[in-house]
């Protein structure tokens, strides 16, 4: 009876340190070490067998490292015998085979005792094997995600590449367009200039510069002050225009307290001629004159980034009459930009992604589909704001809202 | 293994009188000791145990010094590093091994020892520290202290090993069913200090209220079930009134029994240790004996601790030389599957 109950006992505990890890080495380890303390054998060998290579390699071994000779490789054509002597044939040696691989226990003991403990460890072999299994699939399992997640830092740095590509695309574009409306500024005042010179030049041609009486001399010198005076006036317009242009473009990392009036007043100066030629009537209604304390540079390129949707989508649907309401008004939280236009509007479906990136509608035209993503996230992380789409009664309607102290 | 054995009162006494040689020192831990002896020529290792023993006597203060022979060798090392480098052991036949006792990287330590030692190495040893439960420096060499170490001699002479306790199971199996390292959280899925108290004041007139934790638990220790094999004895050294700490680690789900004894079958089991030890030695002549016995034994068995002396003694010649140490655990690989660090056990080298 006590030999039974030790028996129990015995299995009882190296039931209990089967799964212990799910690391196979260190399950198969810990397994070893409790059923040699507890049945007595001098020492144990895990054989792992690789199948990809057909081979069997040594996972663990317990015990005095005087015994490893005793433990031969298997092969995987000749299975191993249950029970067999050792080559100094006063020892036996128990193998155990666990799925594909091989457990060998060494003990030096009677040959009924040995059987009594083969029994044993044949009870609990299954549980054994799906322990094994268990550990061979969770090491599987963490190759597959450590190569998924090689895979997805592989991604991760492409669209990062992909990114920079496109942010420099969406530069050169906003350059591109930048260079076009500083034309349409330039337009006027160099026609002007070049008028005033023409003028001058075609009255020396006809030699209508007399200087015969003081009056007339007196008379041309007015004419070309006159003249000297409208071209320095143009030239100081043309260089206000190019300052203008120039801080648009400039880093501006400070915080600046402006109102709203001055921030749609700034953006107008640079894309204000433009909408003017395409015929865009343009209407600003201010409600409110408190300052803001944000970045302004960035809050113009916003602004002018939706104008300048509007205006690309007039021009796309030929727009009878268009218009562009800005509106400058204030709650007890927000100051408030509306900007609607009159071109009917953004399709239902498409209005939840338009701040997502990459997502465009100007597929003819170069559209990147960073412009409104970009401008969210100035809005709404570095300058802690909001900024909100939807369809008002005659296009789309865009509400930017900022505090007067933009903190995000 | 040694060649002389000698015991000294004091450390000057055995300054004086030694000359030159290797030595091992076992100092009893009231010795006066203020500083390592250093002396040309002369090279020892030591440590200090609760009580040294010579000659069938116990002594609490004085040191054995044992002179190596020309064919042992002596390390002292970290205990943290592998036992690699000691390459001398692959060809012993015997070694004879000093751990700091109260240690947990004991375990370890023995496990990578066990490793290396040859097939037919027979190995005895001791868990140095004194009787106070603080882990102190009681290692030393003619350099320093060391913290964390061991020291190893090994012999081509081969030793005669008999390992014994005489504990009997009081009330078990309980399955330890909640373990970490040296603490015992749950038996049987219960507090184990609970399950422990009601046990022993169940079978005895003993209780815990009363009678502080460490005077019940050195009558009353852990012991590990093994398949066919004598318990493994554990000692519980204190309570948090939940769980129990022991010396020595356990494993989560062994199997223990709560242990017991009568005097005079842990005085039979020592004569017993004596007498198997004698009888597997390899060498006809019996040049001394060495006694390593648990501390907690003495403390059990008290005025009748010099009967287990007089047991041992009674299964070699009388004129044959005793000698050993009341320890802080006792180390021994008795049988061919691990070096084991026992608690209150009575372990004997016929050397």
């Amino acid at each position: 009876m006590r030999h039974l109950n030790e028996q129990l006992f015995i299995a009882f505990e190296c039931i209990s340190a089967i799964g212990s890890s799910l690391d196979l080495k260190i399950m198969v380890e810990q397994f070893q070490k409790v059923f040699a303390r507890k049945t007595g054998a001098l020492a144990s060998i895990y054989w792992y067998y690789d199948e990809r290579q057909h081979t069997y390699t040594q996972l663990s071994f317990q015990g005095k490292k005087a015994f490893l000779p005793l433990f031969k490789t298997p092969k995987t054509c000749i299975p191993c015998p249950i029970l067999s002597l050792d080559e100094t044939k006063t020892k036996n040696l128990l193998h155990v085979k666990i799925d594909e691989d091989w457990m060998v226990f060494l003990f030096h003991a009677p040959y009924t005792e040995i059987e009594l403990i083969k029994n044993m460890l044949e009870s609990f072999k299954e549980k054994l094997e799906n322990a094994v299994h268990g550990c061979k699939n969770h090491s599987e399992l963490i190759g597959i995600n450590q190569k998924l997640e090689r895979l997805i830092q592989e991604e991760v740095a492409k669209n990062r590449e992909k990114d920079q590509h496109i942010l420099q695309q969406s530069r050169l574009a906003q350059m591109g367009e930048m260079i076009s409306m500083i034309a349409h500024q330039w337009r006027q005042p160099l026609s002007s200039i070049s008028t005033v010179a023409a003028s001058l030049k075609l009255k020396l041609s006809l030699n209508r510069f007399d200087y015969t009486t003081k009056e007339q001399e007196e008379a041309n010198k007015l004419f070309l002050q006159e003249s000297m005076n409208k071209i320095e006036s143009y030239v100081r317009f043309l260089t206000h225009t190019i300052d203008d242009f120039r801080n648009f473009f400039k880093p501006n990392k400070q915080k600046e307290s402006i109102t709203l009036s001055q921030l749609v007043n700034r953006t107008l100066g640079i894309i204000g001629k433009a909408l003017e030629v395409n015929g865009i009537t343009l209407h600003v209604q201010t409600n409110t004159t408190h300052e803001v304390l944000t970045y302004a540079n960035e809050m113009m390129q916003v602004i002018l980034n939706i104008l300048k949707n509007a205006e690309d989508i007039i021009k796309e649907r030929e727009v009878k009459n268009p218009q562009i309401h800005i509106t400058l008004s204030s709650d007890k939280t927000w100051q408030i930009i509306t900007i609607e236009d009159n071109a009917g509007g953004i399709k239902e479906e498409i209005l939840p992604h338009i701040f997502a990136p990459y997502f465009s509608t100007k597929t003819d035209k170069n559209g990147t589909g960073l412009g409104l993503y970009m401008s969210k996230t100035i809005v709404e992380e570095h300058c802690g704001g909001q900024i909100m789409a939807s369809n008002g009664a005659y296009g789309a309607l865009f509400t930017i809202k900022l505090k007067e102290d933009a903190t995000p | 293994m040694f060649e002389h054995v000698s015991f000294y009162k004091t450390l000057e006494s055995f300054e004086k009188s030694v000359k030159s040689g290797t030595y091992l020192l076992m100092i009893a831990q009231e010795t006066l000791f203020l500083e390592l002896p250093k002396k040309e020529g002369l090279v020892y290792a030591g440590a200090i145990f609760p009580k040294i023993i010579f000659k069938q006597k116990t002594y609490a203060s004085g040191l054995i010094a044992a002179r190596l022979a020309k064919t042992s060798t002596l390390h002292v090392m970290d205990i943290h590093k592998e036992c690699n480098p000691l390459s001398c052991i692959h060809n012993s036949h015997s070694i004879f091994t000093i751990v700091d006792g109260y240690s947990a990287a004991i375990y370890d330590f023995l496990e990578n020892l066990y490793t290396l030692i040859p097939e037919t190495c027979k190995l005895i040893g001791a868990g140095s520290g004194k009787n106070t439960l603080i882990q102190e420096l009681t290692i030393f060499d003619q350099t320093r202290f060391h913290l964390e170490s061991a020291i190893v001699i090994s012999s081509k002479k081969s030793i005669g090993l008999g390992v014994k306790h005489g504990w009997k199971p009081l009330h078990g199996p309980l399955i330890a069913s909640q373990c970490h390292d040296t603490t015992i959280e749950k038996m049987n899925y219960k507090d184990a200090f609970e399950v422990y108290k009601n046990a022993i004041e169940t079978e005895s007139t003993l209780r815990f209220d009363t009678t502080p934790f460490f005077k019940i638990s050195q009558r009353y220790p852990i012991g590990l079930v093994r398949y066919n094999q004598d318990f493994l004895v554990r000692e519980p050294v204190s309570t948090d009134g939940k769980s129990i700490k022991v010396v020595g680690k356990l494993e989560q789900n062994s199997i223990v029994c709560i242990l017991t004894c009568k005097e005079n079958e842990l005085i039979q089991a020592a004569h017993e240790a004596a007498i198997l030890s004698c009888e597997n030695r390899e060498n006809e002549t019996v040049h001394s004996v060495m006694v390593v016995d648990c501390i907690s034994r003495f403390l059990v068995l008290d005025k009748k601790y010099s009967q287990e002396l007089k047991a041992i003694a009674k299964a070699y010649e009388p004129q044959t030389l005793l000698w050993g140490v009341l320890s802080v655990g006792e180390i021994a690989n008795a049988n061919q599957e691990g070096i084991e660090f026992y608690n209150n056990t009575c372990v004997i080298g016929t050397l």
